[in-house]
């Protein structure tokens, strides 16, 4: 009888402190995560500006130059015209130059 | 065929208004606004005029934000917008490395040759500094950070007026900024007629090809206008941000066609700082230009009319 409750209690030792050791474990990985998404935010692929050689058109989706202006809307890109230039021979009305 | 009425060209801005119409009757309703304009716009965006806002904002670099009128912030903002859609080609935060440069009053009272001047190969503090609060509509400078709005303000006040113009009016205009060329209401038969030169101011009967364009805007870009010399040396007046020196000149002269005036001369002026690149990024834009490097026979792209020599 005696040898009996011995193990008994034993096993009940034991099993409380597995569930505070999976309990414990639980909340360290929870705390831990926090932490590590505060210290490396991440970014979306579409929100990122990317760093080129030669220029490009597209647009960071919030631009440190901009201070985060939320209204103002310009054409992302420079737009050509409807059509080119087209040679003419009429005299000219006016002058596009160095100013 | 449509008669073209032009008003005769005027100073403004350190260089000369221009406003042609298709129908004369509007000449003074047309002259009201594109004065109107041009003020708005000296007194906004002028680097020099000691009572302008831009002057007071970089008076005020490194100190709280500066509250400015809507159009010194559509000004600062489309300047900003110039930055990021040329990689920083085109910045407004040149406004030092101008004023190292010599250029530190209205061109016409710079003095044509001075003292060397100490340049320091450098970038520019660059756009990302400009604090922007559209909603208080202020803006807040670092400390020794100066704007200059050459690159795009008198093309914004081209278009401005164009279509500040035609929306009153209704008839097609024509108007020019310091060679910067905005067109708006209804097109004459044959397209608004320019030709492109050198300098903005020479003589209509001047050499240079003629061109015409129904909408949007045209701009040149040229190294070859408003020079001066420091120690000798020739400086210009654009300014390569990643190094605050004048930039290279792989072209001289720049024109380029586009949907609206600024974005025409913000892409002749990034294409001087470009240099070798320019012609295949104006190609990947479609953006028809006009390229003439010093001493060689001008490259057109994306569909710009090709050229026949015509004289020898």
């Amino acid at each position: 009888m005696r040898r009996e409750r011995v193990r008994d209690d034993g096993l009940l030792r034991l099993s409380t402190s597995t569930r505070l050791l999976a309990a414990g474990a639980f909340v360290s990985a929870g705390v831990f995560s926090v932490g590590v998404a505060k210290a490396f935010p991440g970014h979306s692929a579409a929100a990122s500006p990317a760093t080129s050689a030669t220029p490009t058109t597209a647009a960071p989706a919030t631009a440190a130059g901009d201070g985060g202006s939320a209204t103002y809307q310009a054409p992302q890109t420079l737009t050509p015209p409807t059509a080119p230039p087209q040679p003419v021979y009429n005299p000219p009305v006016v002058s596009s130059g160095g100013s | 065929m449509t008669s073209l009425h032009a008003v005769e060209p005027f100073p403004a801005l350190g260089s000369t208004a221009a406003l042609v119409l298709t129908d004369p009757g509007a000449e003074a309703e047309a002259l009201e606004v594109l004065l109107d304009e041009i003020d708005q716009l000296d007194l906004a965006c002028s680097r020099f005029r000691d009572d302008s806002e831009l002057y007071r904002l970089n008076a005020s670099s490194g100190r709280r934000p500066v509250q400015v009128s809507r159009l010194l912030l559509e000004a600062v903002q489309q300047a900003l917008r110039a930055a990021r859609l040329t990689d920083g080609r085109v910045d407004p935060t040149v406004g030092r490395a101008l004023e190292v440069a010599g250029y530190d009053r209205d061109f016409a009272a710079l003095a044509p040759d001075g003292p060397p001047v100490e340049f320091a190969v450098r970038p520019v503090p660059g756009w990302r500094c400009v604090a922007v609060d559209t909603a208080q509509s202020t803006i807040a400078l670092p400390v020794g950070v100066h704007l200059d709005l050459g690159a795009t303000a008198k093309a914004l006040g081209a278009d401005r007026a164009a279509r500040r113009i035609a929306e009153r009016t209704g008839v097609g205009v024509l108007v020019g900024l310091g060679g910067d060329i905005a067109v708006a209401g209804p097109a004459p038969d044959a397209g608004w007629p320019v030709r492109i030169t050198e300098d903005h101011a020479a003589p209509l009967d001047g050499p240079g090809p003629v061109v015409a364009i129904r909408d949007g805007g045209l701009a040149t870009s040229s190294t070859s206008v408003r020079r001066w010399r420091r120690g000798g040396r020739s400086v210009h007046h654009l300014i390569d941000p990643a190094t605050s020196l004048p930039a290279e000149e792989r072209w001289r002269l720049v024109s380029v066609a586009a949907a609206s005036c600024l974005d025409a001369n913000i892409a002749s002026c990034a294409a001087i700082v470009m240099g070798e690149g320019a012609p295949g990024w104006l190609v990947r834009l479609g953006l028809p230009a006009r390229l003439v490097p010093p001493g060689g026979a001008p490259v057109t792209v994306a569909g710009w009319p090709s050229e026949v020599p015509t004289c020898c």
